[in-house]
């Protein structure tokens, strides 16, 4: 039995990956429309590359282990709280609140240190915890229930959650790191 | 002060909650985490010559999130689909396995059509909102090169971390996702600095 099916994965692929493209477009859009605030907090444009590599690594580690306990028969597509869902939540919220924290840290350090511009050195952890606390619950919200609703309609979450979630984290992640930035300057 | 404190209290339950549990994915996944994230720092850096290069063409910027979110996107699938395959078997790490092969190939094929799909997006979006915009022809030839280039290379690098990780007994679940999306973002923007210099010299 052949377990690569390349129809399959095509077929399941490019549906998601086109709607992926069309949303991370309006993340582009987002993006360049803020370049005024992006040219005034240059520290912030170099942050925004890490900060979505975060939410990505943290949605796409949690989906990646959800669908393979799936896969195994590990855990039932139902919100039941299972010892073994709940590890893998936790585990994800805590290193989530260990590691904006630090891209914070260093990125106010980095932005002092090259003196790129005025604004106080406790304002990057401040906005890196903040916004990427609401966005990694959101996100682990999210990435449960379309594995469990895809899993259930038959596809695989592999190929259809991961690319989503991943997506659908940049969008959150720039504009709830934009939107913070704005509120606490 | 006493944020900090609650910060650390919530910290320490969820600490525990966590020993309690297994602590093994926090020990495979965080320091990858935290790596990769300050590694980051340098697609920031680049992110930012991509912003100057933006005034020779003009709708760029658009382009980026869609390029990188691809590239993470279907290097992240590719490494998922490698993982299942090696937790059931189907991939081994002796040899170079077919379905392994079939996984790169697919990656390489749908990192070509979905970098056409996105710049007729982003020409489409540019066109429509902004007050300055490059053509079509630039668009696409842009993500066209930017796309093969970084494809063929994240595909043989995210192979190879995940095969590596199993290799030595850690779970490629934790590790080749974050990683392989890590490098991809640098690669890719760098493949991006490289394709808009060469379509901009081109003159088109």
């Amino acid at each position: 039995m052949s377990y690569v099916n390349v129809r399959e994965i095509f077929k399941e692929s490019i549906p998601v990956l086109t709607l992926c493209a069309a949303i991370s477009i309006f993340s582009g859009f987002f993006l360049s429309k803020n370049e005024a605030m992006l040219k005034f907090l240059p520290g912030m444009l170099i942050i925004i590359p890490s900060f979505i590599a975060i939410n990505g690594n943290i949605s796409s580690v949690i989906t990646s282990r959800l669908s393979s306990a799936l896969h195994m028969g590990l855990i039932k597509p139902n919100f039941r709280r299972t010892k073994l869902l709940q590890r893998n939540v936790y585990s994800m919220m805590f290193v989530s609140l260990v590691s904006f924290p630090i891209l914070g840290f260093v990125a106010g350090a980095l932005n002092f240190l090259l003196g790129a511009s005025s604004v106080s050195f406790i304002l990057f952890p401040l906005v890196t915890f903040t916004a990427g606390m609401i966005t990694v619950l959101i996100l682990i919200f999210i990435s449960m229930l379309f594995s469990y609703l895809t899993y259930r309609r038959g596809l695989d979450p592999d190929n259809v959650v991961v690319p989503l979630l991943t997506t659908t984290g940049d969008f959150v992640g720039i504009s709830m790191l934009l939107i913070i930035t704005g509120l606490v300057i | 002060m006493r944020l900090f404190i609650i910060y650390l209290l919530f910290t320490t339950k969820l600490n525990m909650t966590v020993a309690k549990s297994g602590w093994r994915i926090v020990e495979e996944t965080l320091p990858i985490i935290i790596l990769f994230s300050l590694f980051e720092l340098f697609t920031g850096g680049f992110l930012s010559s991509v912003l100057s290069e933006a005034a020779n063409a003009p709708g760029l910027l658009i382009l980026v999130p869609g390029m990188l979110g691809l590239r993470g996107n279907i290097s992240s699938a590719l490494g998922a689909r490698i993982c299942s395959g090696l937790h059931l078997g189907y991939i081994s790490t002796k040899r170079i396995s077919k379905g392994l092969k079939t996984n790169m190939e697919i990656a390489i094929c749908l990192s070509m059509l979905m970098s056409f799909l996105l710049s007729i997006f982003a020409w489409l979006m540019c066109s429509y909102t902004g007050p300055a915009c490059m053509g079509l022809i630039n668009f696409v030839l842009i993500s066209l090169i930017t796309g093969l280039l970084s494809g063929v290379v994240l595909s043989f690098i995210t192979a190879g971390i995940a095969i590596l990780s199993w290799r030595k007994g850690l779970d490629p679940d934790n590790t080749t996702l974050p990683s392989s999306a890590s490098i991809g973002d640098v690669i890719t923007i760098i493949c991006l600095l490289a394709a808009v210099k060469f379509v901009v010299g081109l003159g088109l």
